[in-house]
């Protein structure tokens, strides 16, 4: 055989393609979609879920604590910011939890290195590169399952980044309508490269042309008035009931970095939030969604215990985040970090961030596999509830 | 015998008929799809310039072109601050934290120049093939910059210590990697001592840079990280690479079952004794060169054995894949995904359309997955499925698309139409050409601007007052290229704006203003419609304005206040205040003057340390930006130290804590270092009566004179080092305190001493800057494509066209279609087919 023939042959064997986005793993769509909100440049926690019965907030924070007046209490020894107060609905609807003192080991406190480490599940001594809920989602879906395996509505594409699936960044729902992608017909594959790009153009143009039309067909359009975050929120509202597909929708709202006069930006920031998510709640139980979906928030970090000399904060460790959605049994769960345990001014955090990542993805999301299970944490029990969905 | 003899016979003969078709290959003129094929590989993409040059050349004489053509100097000039000595890395704690922010944001905007610079010179060179192959290595020894704190300078001169090495010795290049600061820096490897090594770098080392996986054992690792350890770098000698003699562990080591007492070097020579390395480095060549599918062992052999027998000869190596016949094979076409900076560059120098807004290109490969000088890791970019998932080939199609949309300007307008003229064959008359203008470097005004857009661009206006009186106007001006808000939403991480330098040519009438006004003009009030404009600096000649510095007043209904610069409604920002742009150059002083544009605690030891016998302190400061008379130092380290057995102080300098040198002349009495890097260390008394060896009268009078006055400024220093925010930390504090009573001593004998040579008084200066020297002009002005003017492209297309009559679009741009095969179509067509992805 000559030299040719088995270059020839060799090639010819090398046609098989790699595993296709269409044939990998398949399951149907279980309808269930967790929507990510991230609170962009650091939430102060403290102030959010407000320790008010520990006299140690205030001796912490003299200017920037929240008194009685401005809190909504939940209990004995926690209340809620008084921005959040659309919320309260929620709150005795038994749907909306909050998770104590998030976070994880060796904290970095670069805003970047930070986001990036919840995004892809890290922490001070391992970092990851990809998305956190992408191997498990890519894992339990094949890309013709979904419309798309997550869409960005707001800010970085950081959480989704991969080298597989289908996510897609968008910040406008109308867009999908508008979008074309241009026909692929007669780039025969004549080779593994092509073969695997004419499935990747195929896994999107029939993405775009699925989420179009249904977006398209959908009159019922939701328009929420407000800023940056009220606009996303109505795109995902219009993106869930046109019955997109998507696993996992992620929106952002930042400014959440409050060196300085804090009090006034943060209430405005949580006011905001509260509305977008209130909005949430209110177009999705009219259109049966709600019970299929759970939104979560996280941020890079939270914010130094002690107030700084500006009225403000700097940046911290450990926080608490927000959970809700038809199938979250409401609540507090873990334990707030003690304010007489500082490290040089942050708090402890008292939980790893990933219990709750693990949560999402095998109690809520019921994939297959659980990237983060090692960090399963027997104090979220039943925040994910067995009827829902 | 017979049988044997024969089965020789058949063999030679065998190799001699596959060599003579090989020979007649090589002689074969080349069609202009090889031609393509080449240039694509071996660059980006095939500008048509270079297709008509290469198009009917025999094969062998193509390949010595693309070899021959390898340079080892870029055809532009790099940023000026690349030739600059090192920014003072190491002292950044000690700033205050605006100037820190201020340290940290200048080193960004070196990485942000860097890359823009890069991508103009890949863009405009008459070489893409040496872009490419520094490419090639800076995917190979991958540092990131994001890994190694902002130190841009490290990383500019690792890329032009690629760019020298690159095309020559293997060998050369490895041992400059392990001694490469940025490498150094990013793997660990400046920390690793022999109590504790630090495998980092040489598990890359072995693992991803010369054996691969496999290919060695954790001892041979273990006893490497040995061999390297004390391979560092030098924070207050500019950033080179120092040999620490100290923490080098210089016992037998055992790598590859070979003993010996090896070094660095010695394991890069071990490492070249496998034949694995060859084959590593082939295999990773072959790929970005031949196809991505696994080559065939007895091909990677038969180049590997080449590239081993020239003793490692890069370009040995390149010649001898091109030269391959799996690297001419059609099956080997579009079988390539091409990267984000391919795609780009590629399609720029294939089509001669620059885009208006060219200035973001290393933002769009940033989003397109590649943003150079920032791998996600030392593995390098996974390249291949990665580059084209659903998403990002989204992207990827959105920006061919928009190559067109952002291209009204002149610069490219004349290529485009021609282009599809070309599609429709009416070539025959096109429009005239407006030529591009040549780089220049007038007196321009230089803005640093970014926007959000929302329906359409923001519109501003420059204005230069001199006094109250306009000089000059820009009139009402499109910022093209914003953040698309409508689409994206808002720009959540500042990192994201897509920042320009918008360049305006100023007549010399308004050259003289003491006021720039930038005044936002369209400002949409609605909530959801985010249109904003951004202002980073303005620079003029050597001023340098921060717009942080500016008075801004904007018509914002909440009059929500806003960092200056950024205008989120309508209003002006006034600057008037310029900073220095030029690193601190003190003129000439007063030889009684000893100055420094900065005083940094180096380094404290306590004076009351009990050990006993080997009691002795030191206090450490580098004076930066110092200046003596006519000398300067870009930084003089010099310790103060104590011996408390003897009670006795000294001055001590080592050679490599200043830069360029600490002295004129290093007295006979000084010790050098007996390692490769010869460092020098002086310990000179100056206690009274203190006749230890090495006494002051050993040096020259001018550097008798520098410790003299060092000496004598100390009380003046020490009190200057009190508000330095080091001793912030309690023990540093403690520390520090311990040398008052000391310092009281000093001053005290100092003043009955008598004064042999005269002494300066020391001064602080204010002029230290942390602002870099953006003066290049070469980012300012749009590179031509392939090197060519509009007017000069459009005579390559037709020559082409002339040679080749039936040719369409899709033959010139299209990987594995040869002139017969593609139908006519526009440009967007062509550019859209997928089979564009690949190369």
């Amino acid at each position: 055989m000559n030299r040719r023939k088995l270059l020839q042959l060799m090639s010819g064997a090398a046609l098989i393609p790699v595993l296709p986005y269409s044939l990998s793993r398949a399951s149907a769509f279980n309808g269930r979609r967790v929507i990510l909100l991230e609170l962009s440049g650091a939430n102060d926690g403290l102030n959010t879920l407000v320790p008010y019965s520990d006299q140690r907030y205030y001796e912490l924070r003299p200017t920037i604590g929240l008194t009685t007046n401005k809190l909504i209490s939940l209990d004995q020894e926690f209340a809620l910011h008084n921005s959040l107060q659309k919320l309260m609905p929620l709150w005795e609807a038994g749907q909306f939890a909050m998770v104590h003192g998030l976070g994880y080991p060796s904290p970095n406190r670069s805003h970047f290195k930070s986001i990036a480490l919840w995004e892809t599940g890290g922490d001070g001594h391992t970092s990851k590169r990809q998305g956190w809920m992408t191997h498990d989602i890519e894992h339990a879906y094949a890309s013709n399952e979904v419309d798309a395996h997550g869409i960005v509505l707001g800010g970085g594409m950081g959480i989704f980044s991969s080298a597989e699936g289908n996510w897609l960044s968008m910040s406008s729902a109308d867009q999908f309508a508008d979008l074309k992608t241009p026909a692929f017909s007669g780039t025969p594959a004549t080779n593994p490269a092509m073969a695997m790009l004419l499935d990747s153009a195929q896994v999107l143009q029939s993405s775009l042309n699925r989420i179009s039309n249904k977006i398209k067909n959908n009159r019922k359009r939701a328009q929420l008035r407000g800023g940056a975050l009220s606009q996303q929120m109505a795109h995902a509202i219009n993106i869930i009931n046109s019955d997109v597909n998507a696993p996992v929708i992620k929106l952002s709202l930042g400014g959440f970095d409050t060196h300085e006069n804090q009090l006034g930006r943060h209430q405005a920031l949580l006011k905001h939030a509260a509305n977008a998510i209130a909005a949430l709640h209110k177009e999705l139980k009219i259109s049966g969604q709600w019970d299929n979906t759970v939104l979560v928030t996280y941020s890079e970090f939270g914010r130094r215990a002690f107030e700084n000399k500006s009225g403000g904060t700097d940046h911290g460790t450990a926080a608490a985040h927000m959970i809700t959605g038809g199938g979250i049994k409401g609540g507090l769960y873990g334990n707030a970090p003690d304010l007489g345990a500082l490290v040089d001014g942050d708090l402890q955090h008292t939980m790893d961030y990933r219990a709750v990542y693990s949560r999402v993805l095998a109690d809520w999301l019921q994939l297959p596999t659980d990237s983060f299970s090692a960090f399963a944490d027997h104090r979220l029990d039943g925040l994910i509830q067995e009827s829902a969905g | 015998m017979h049988l044997i003899r024969n089965l020789i016979l058949l063999v030679v003969l065998a190799s001699v008929a596959s060599q003579a078709t090989h020979a007649t290959e090589i002689n074969n003129p080349l069609s202009l799809e090889e031609a393509r094929h080449l240039l694509s590989r071996t660059g980006f993409g095939a500008s048509a310039h270079e297709l008509d040059r290469l198009t009917g050349q025999p094969r062998q004489d193509a390949i010595d072109r693309i070899i021959s053509g390898l340079a080892i100097a870029p055809s532009t000039r790099p940023p000026s601050w690349v030739q600059q000595p090192a920014p003072h890395h190491w002292a950044r704690n000690q700033l205050g934290k605006t100037e820190r922010r201020e340290f940290i944001e200048a080193r960004e905007r070196e990485v942000d120049e860097l890359r823009l610079w890069w991508i103009s010179e890949m863009i405009q060179t008459p070489s893409p093939q040496t872009e490419r192959l520094v490419l090639f290595w800076h995917n190979h020894f991958a540092t990131a910059i994001s890994g190694i704190n902002d130190q841009a300078i490290s990383i500019a001169r690792q890329h032009m210590m690629l760019r020298e090495l690159g095309s020559g010795n293997l060998r050369t290049l490895l041992k400059a990697i392990i001694r490469d600061p940025a490498m150094l820096n990013y793997l660990d490897n400046d920390n690793s001592r022999k109590q504790a090594p630090n495998e980092n770098l040489a598990r890359e080392l072995m693992e991803l840079f010369t054996l691969g996986e496999g290919n060695y054992t954790e001892t041979d690792i273990k006893n490497a990280a040995r061999a390297l350890t004390g391979y560092s770098k030098a924070p207050a000698g500019n950033l080179q690479f120092r040999f620490k003699p100290n923490v080098h562990d210089n016992k037998k080591k055992t790598i590859f079952s070979q003993h010996g007492n090896f070094n660095g070097d010695d394991v890069i020579d071990l490492i070249l004794t496998q034949p694995a390395t060859a084959e590593f480095i082939a295999r990773k060549f072959w790929k970005v060169l031949v196809t991505e599918q696994p080559p065939s062992t007895h091909a990677i052999r038969t180049v590997a054995n080449k590239f081993r027998n020239s003793d490692y000869d890069i370009k040995t190596l390149y010649a001898a894949i091109l030269q391959s016949d799996e690297f001419w094979d059609p099956h080997n076409r579009a079988s390539i995904v091409k990267s984000p900076v391919d795609l780009t560059v590629g399609t720029i120098r294939s089509t001669g359309i620059v885009p208006q807004t060219w200035q973001l290109l290393p933002a769009v490969t940033d989003q397109l997955g590649q943003e150079l000088f920032d791998p996600p890791n030392v593995a390098g970019w996974p390249g291949g499925q990665a580059w084209v998932t659903p998403g990002r080939l989204l992207n990827r199609l959105e920006w061919l698309r928009s190559l067109q949309d952002t291209c009204d300007g002149s610069s490219c307008q004349p290529s485009m139409r021609s282009m599809n003229a070309m599609s429709m064959q009416a070539n025959s008359n096109s429009n005239t050409t407006t030529e591009v203008p040549a780089t220049s470097m007038p007196a321009n005004l230089v803005l640093r601007m970014s926007s959000e857009e929302f329906d359409g661009p923001v519109q501003y206006k420059v204005t230069l007052l001199l006094g109250d009186m306009i000089v000059w106007s820009s009139g009402e001006t499109p910022l093209y290229g914003g953040f698309d808000t409508n689409r994206f939403g808002r720009v959540t991480n500042p990192k994201q704006l897509p920042w320009q330098n918008i360049s305006f040519s100023l007549p010399k009438s308004a050259e003289k203003f003491n006021t720039i006004e930038i005044e936002y003009l369209n400002d949409l009030s609605k909530p959801g419609r985010e249109r904003n404009l951004y202002i980073d600096w303005v620079s003029f000649k050597d001023k340098f304005f921060n717009s942080d510095d500016g008075r801004q007043t904007n018509h914002c209904k909440n009059r929500k206040r806003s960092r200056g610069g950024t205008l989120l409604c309508n209003g002006k920002l006034r600057l008037t205040k310029p900073s220095a742009s030029t690193p601190a150059t003190p003129g000439p002083t007063n030889q009684n003057q000893l100055s420094a544009s900065g005083v940094y605690i180096w380094g404290v030891q306590n004076t009351n340390q009990t050990k006993s016998g080997k009691g002795s302190a030191a206090l450490m400061y580098t004076l930066v930006d110092a200046a003596l008379g006519d000398r300067q130092w870009h930084s003089l380290t010099v310790q103060y130290r104590y011996k408390k057995s003897t009670g006795k102080y000294s001055l001590r300098f080592n050679s490599y804590e200043c830069w360029p040198d600490c002295f004129e002349q290093w007295p006979p009495c000084s010790r050098t270092s007996k390692d490769e890097s010869r460092t020098r260390s002086v310990d000179i008394p100056m206690s009274p009566a203190d006749n230890t060896k090495c006494p002051l009268t050993e040096l020259a009078v001018s550097d008798q004179h520098l410790l003299n006055s060092l000496w004598k400024n100390l009380p003046v220093i020490y009190e200057l080092g009190k508000s330095n925010r080091k001793l912030d930390r309690t023990k540093v504090k403690q520390a520090y305190d311990s040398w008052s009573p000391h310092i009281e001593k000093i001053t005290r004998f100092q003043s009955t001493t008598r004064d042999h040579v005269s002494v300066a008084e020391f001064s602080l200066r204010n002029d230290s800057s942390t602002q870099p020297d953006l003066k290049n002009a070469a980012i300012y002005t749009a590179p031509l494509a392939a090197g060519r003017t509009a007017k000069q492209t459009l005579t390559d297309q037709r020559r082409l066209l002339a040679g080749n009559a039936d040719i369409t679009l899709g033959a010139l741009l299209l990987p594995g279609t040869s002139a017969n095969q593609q139908s006519n179509s526009s440009l967007q067509d062509v550019l859209s087919n997928l089979a564009f992805q690949l190369k």
